[in-house]
């Protein structure tokens, strides 16, 4: 009975005047105490002060934000510099679009959302440029060996290189899915896509890649005979 | 060998990988300085647009003027006779 009157969500009417203030203070202590623990809480302040035009909010959001921000954009390149100025501009983007950013959802995903279609663009603009090595026989053997053997970083050099043969809406969907590890829901959350769209987005990418993967162990066979 | 088995066991170890974090904060803070302190190119572009716009119909007023001038010029007398009439 004391636990309903204390919870937060009771109904006024049924709670005495005395207990009712003692449940507002206790629920303004709980809040008190979440607001100093709690990053979303943070977030929210520091976006509001940002909002604001203030530059120190903001850049505690950056530091807050930039290694998740860094492990992101490591999956759209490996290049150090460039990967360096990709994450510098998610936090460019997001802080030019900040006034759009209604509160509604955590800052954390709004930031991920921003730094997806940067790396959606830098994908886009790198195909444009012919930025991408074609698949050899080194990797088709290196491809077919365990890799238990190797360590998580050559994984990925081997899994970028992989993927980097696909468009970049492929690629993102693979990405999303296989290296992020997100489900279909997440990734239309996260795209905008229908969870259909992803399912099929996905399937053709996959068999896009089975084919340039098949492919490329062929040749690499031939080549050994 | 089925190369999307073996591709989902390398991604699946490529998803532990540690990716650098470098330090951006002051980056992101200096460009976004940088960017409040310049002018705004799309002002500017569109100051020098209209400015050449407006140059560019004075002086076709004044040309089409003056051509208008040397053409009527022959023409005055007949001009004004025809005004005389009560036609033009």
């Amino acid at each position: 009975m004391i636990s309903a009157f204390l919870s937060c969500d009771a109904p006024a009417p049924l709670v005495t005047p005395f207990i009712s203030g003692a449940a507002r203070l206790y629920c303004g202590a709980m809040n008190h105490a979440t607001q100093e623990t709690s990053p979303a809480v943070e977030d929210r302040q520091d976006v509001r002060l940002a909002q604001d035009g203030d530059g120190v909010a903001y850049a505690r959001l950056v530091h807050r934000h930039q290694g998740a921000v860094a492990r992101q954009m490591w999956r759209f390149t490996r290049d150090a510099s460039a990967h360096a100025e990709l994450v510098e501009e998610v936090f460019v983007a997001s802080y030019l679009s900040l006034r759009g950013y209604r509160g509604t959802g955590p800052f954390e995903h709004w930031l991920r959302k921003i730094a997806m279609r940067t790396g959606l663009a830098f994908w886009r603009a790198g195909r444009k440029r012919q930025e991408i090595k074609p698949l050899d026989e080194s990797f088709a053997a290196r491809m077919a060996e365990e890799p238990t053997g190797y360590s998580a970083g050559e994984a990925g050099e081997l899994v970028h290189r992989a993927l980097a043969t696909l468009a970049p809406r492929d690629r993102l969907v693979l990405t999303l899915m296989h290296l992020e590890g997100q489900s279909v829901a997440e990734v239309a959350g996260s795209t905008g896509w229908s969870a259909t769209m992803v399912k099929v987005q996905a399937w053709r990418a996959r068999a896009r890649l089975k084919k340039a993967l098949e492919q490329i162990a062929e040749f690499g066979s031939r080549g050994a005979e | 060998m089925d190369m999307m088995r073996q591709f989902d066991r390398w991604a699946e170890r490529a998803r532990w990988e540690a990716a650098p974090t470098p330090d951006v904060s002051a980056c992101v803070l200096r460009r976004l300085q940088g960017a409040q302190q310049a002018p705004a190119p799309a002002n500017g572009w569109f100051v020098g647009f209209a400015a050449a716009t407006a140059a560019a119909a004075l002086i076709c007023a004044w040309v089409g003027y003056v051509a208008w001038i040397e053409l009527a010029e022959p023409w005055q007398g007949w001009l004004h006779e025809l005004s005389g009439w009560g036609v033009l």
